[in-house]
C-alpha cells in the first residue's frame, strides 16, 4: 500500500514538473498553485492622507416626504478614524477558482430613495432581490459596463406595492443601477467569475482569503478614482499586504 | 443680483408647482378623460405622475400625456407599454408588469386622452404662414415632448433656437415623414397636410431665440436651489440651443447627417475640450460651420453648426465648455498610489 502511494506521489510530482517545463518558465508570471492548500491571503486598506474629501450633499427635487430634503453622496465615504475609504472593489486579477454562485440572494434595497448597499460584489449567477421599502414608484434601470443608454440591461418599474423584484446577474463585470424617477440614486454591483474579491468596509479595510500561493495582480476599483493594479506575492499560510494610498492629483 | 435672489426665494416656495405645471396655463380638467385616467386605479397604484404630467399635475421626466391619444394609436401604445426598451432602447420609461387586462385598460385610457385637432380651420384662416404654423404648433401640442421657451419637456429637442440651426426646407422634409428620414424615430407622423407642413416650417424658422429669456428663467427657477454647478448649467445650455439634436444625448454624436464626410454621422463632442481651449472653443462657435460634403454632386448635408457664439453670453459659453469637459477623461482631485 505504502509503495503504491509512493508511486502515485512521484507520478503527480512528475506531472507538475512536466507542466512547469512545458509552460517554458512562464509559470512564475501566472498564479502558481500550491498543491498543498489554498491558505494564503491578501489584506490591506485603501486610505486617504490627512486631508480627505467631505461627503457631498445632494439636494433632492421630488418626493421629499420620503427622500428627505437632501442626501449625502456615497462617492467618498471616508472614516474619520483612519481615513479609510469605503466601497472600493478589490479583486485578484487572473486568479482562478470556482465561483460560489447560487447560494443566498444578494439584496439591493431602496430605502428613503437610496440604494443599500451602494457597492457590493457577488459571484456570477447570483439572484438579486431588489426591494422597495419606500412606498412610492422607483424604476430600476440597470446598465452593464458604463452609463450609456445603449448599455441598458433592463429597466423595470417598481411601483409602491411591489416590494420585491428578482433578477439574475448572469454576466461577469460591473453593473450600474440608476433610478430615472429620482436622479440622485445610484449603485454598483461587481459580478465576479472567481472567488477572490472583497469590498472595503467603513474603515477602508479588506481581506481576501483562501488564495493559493503565487504572484498576483491585485486591482482596486473605485467609482470616482478609477482603478489601479499592484503586484502582490502570496506565500502559503501567510497574509500578504496590499495597501492602496490615495494622493492629491 | 438682488432681483435674482428674490426670484430664487419665490421659486423655493413654488418649486413643486413650477415643476408640475411646466409653466402651463390653468385649465379646468374636471370630467375629462385625462382626469378619469388621473383618478384611475392604474395611476393611483403605478404613479405614472411621478414622471408624466396629466392635467396640470405630475413630473417632468417624461412627455405630457394630455394629448397622447392624438399622437399615438392603440397599437403603438400597446407596443410601447409592453416593452419600452424594444421601441426606444435606453429609454427612461421602465417596463411595468401589467396583467393583460391592466395593459388594455391603460391603452384605452391613453387612446381616449385626445383633443380635437383644428387643422382645417387653422389652414383656412387668411393669416401669414408663420402665424398659421404657430396655431398648428399649439393645436398639436408639440410641447408634450419638445421644450419651447418656458414650456415643454426634455424628451425631444428644444425648439427655442430651431430657426438658427435648421433650414426651412429641411423642416418640411422632416415634418412630412419623420420615419422616412430616421427609421424608428420617436417622433410620430402627424400626417399634416402639405400646407400645414409649410406653415409649421415657416413658424419654426422664425424661432431664433425670442423665447430664450423665458426658457432661461424656467431653468433658473428650477435650478437655483439645486446646488447647480457650471457643468449642470452647461447641460441646460446644450439642450436649450439644441446642440443635443445633432451631437446627441450626453454629446455622444452618431446622429445621421446625409452626405457629410467622412461617414455621414455627426461627431460627438465628448473630446472637444481636448481639442480646443475655452477661448478657441468660443471663437469656433462664432462662425457658422458647414460640414464637408462626401459627394459634391449630391445635395449638401442638411445639418450645420450655427454661429451660436454670437447668441450665447460669456457665462453660457463657459458653462457649455465645462459640461463638455465633464466627458473628457476625468482628472479627479484624488488618485490611487
Amino acid at each position: 500500500m505504502t509503495k503504491y502511494r509512493t508511486v502515485l506521489t512521484s507520478a503527480a510530482l512528475t506531472l507538475v514538473v512536466l507542466i512547469a517545463w512545458s509552460t517554458n518558465g512562464q509559470i512564475a508570471a501566472t498564479p502558481v498553485r500550491s498543491i498543498l492548500s489554498n491558505d494564503g491571503s491578501i489584506s490591506g486598506a485603501v486610505r486617504f492622507p490627512d486631508d480627505y474629501p467631505e461627503r457631498e450633499k445632494i439636494t433632492t427635487t421630488k418626493d421629499q416626504a420620503v427622500c428627505g430634503a437632501f442626501q449625502y453622496s456615497e462617492s467618498f465615504v471616508v472614516s474619520e478614524e483612519n481615513h479609510g475609504l469605503k466601497n472600493v472593489v478589490v479583486t485578484v486579477e487572473g486568479a482562478e477558482g470556482k465561483v460560489k454562485a447560487g447560494q443566498a440572494a444578494a439584496i439591493l434595497d431602496q430605502n428613503k430613495c437610496q440604494y443599500t448597499p451602494h457597492v457590493q460584489a457577488v459571484p456570477v449567477g447570483t439572484k438579486l432581490e431588489i426591494l422597495n421599502n419606500d412606498g412610492l414608484l422607483h424604476n430600476v434601470h440597470a446598465y452593464f459596463d458604463g452609463l450609456d443608454p445603449k448599455n441598458t440591461v433592463f429597466n423595470k418599474a417598481q411601483p409602491k406595492f411591489l416590494k420585491k423584484i428578482t433578477q439574475t446577474l448572469d454576466k461577469a463585470g460591473m453593473y450600474f443601477f440608476k433610478c430615472d424617477v429620482h436622479d440622485h440614486m445610484s449603485a454598483y454591483i461587481a459580478v465576479m467569475d472567481h472567488p477572490y474579491y472583497a469590498v472595503t468596509d467603513e474603515t477602508g479595510r479588506f481581506a481576501i482569503s483562501n488564495l493559493p500561493a503565487g504572484t498576483y495582480k491585485v486591482k482596486a476599483w473605485h467609482e470616482v478614482l478609477g482603478s489601479l493594479e499592484k503586484t502582490v506575492i502570496v506565500e502559503s499560510g501567510k497574509a500578504a499586504d496590499a495597501n492602496f494610498d490615495i494622493l492629491p492629483n | 443680483m438682488i432681483g435674482k435672489i428674490v426670484l430664487g426665494l419665490l421659486a423655493l416656495f413654488s418649486l413643486q408647482a413650477v415643476a408640475a405645471t411646466g409653466g402651463g396655463q390653468d385649465e379646468d380638467w374636471t370630467g375629462t378623460p385625462q382626469m378619469e385616467f388621473m383618478n384611475s386605479e392604474i395611476v393611483t397604484l403605478y404613479q405614472c405622475t411621478s414622471c408624466h404630467t396629466i392635467g396640470e399635475r405630475g413630473g417632468t421626466v417624461g412627455p405630457i400625456l394630455n394629448q397622447v391619444g392624438t399622437r399615438r394609436d392603440k397599437e403603438w401604445l400597446r407596443r410601447w407599454i409592453s416593452d419600452p426598451q424594444e421601441v426606444k432602447p435606453g429609454t427612461k420609461m421602465p417596463k411595468f408588469d401589467f396583467t393583460p387586462e391592466q395593459l388594455e385598460a391603460t391603452v384605452d385610457y391613453l387612446a381616449n386622452m385626445k383633443t380635437e385637432l383644428h387643422t382645417d380651420q387653422i389652414l383656412a384662416k387668411k393669416v401669414p404662414m408663420a402665424e398659421m404654423g404657430q396655431a398648428l404648433f399649439e393645436d398639436y401640442g408639440c410641447v408634450a415632448c419638445h421644450r419651447f421657451g418656458s414650456e415643454g419637456r426634455f424628451v425631444a429637442p428644444d425648439l427655442t433656437w430651431i430657426g438658427v440651426r435648421k433650414t426651412e426646407d429641411w423642416e418640411k422634409t422632416w415634418l412630412s415623414a419623420p420615419e422616412a428620414f430616421k427609421p424608428g424615430t420617436f417622433m410620430p407622423n402627424f400626417h399634416i397636410p402639405a400646407k400645414g407642413v409649410e406653415a409649421l416650417a415657416a413658424f419654426l424658422h422664425t424661432q431664433k431665440g425670442q423665447h430664450n429669456d423665458a426658457s432661461q428663467q424656467w431653468e433658473f427657477r428650477t435650478n437655483f436651489f439645486l446646488g447647480n454647478t457650471d457643468k449642470e448649467r452647461g447641460e441646460l445650455v446644450f439642450r436649450r440651443f439644441g446642440c443635443w439634436s445633432c451631437h446627441g444625448e450626453s454629446a455622444v454624436g452618431k446622429i445621421r447627417n446625409p452626405n457629410m464626410a467622412p461617414d455621414e454621422t455627426m461627431p460627438g463632442l465628448r473630446k472637444a475640450t481636448n481639442k480646443y481651449t475655452q477661448e478657441q472653443f468660443s471663437e469656433r462657435l462664432n462662425q457658422v460651420f458647414y460640414p464637408t460634403a462626401l459627394d459634391e454632386s449630391m445635395p449638401k448635408p442638411p445639418f450645420y453648426c450655427p454661429d451660436y457664439g454670437k447668441y450665447m453670453d460669456k457665462s453660457e459659453l463657459g458653462d457649455l465648455y465645462a459640461y463638455l469637459k465633464s466627458f473628457a477623461p476625468k482628472k479627479s482631485k484624488w488618485k490611487f498610489k
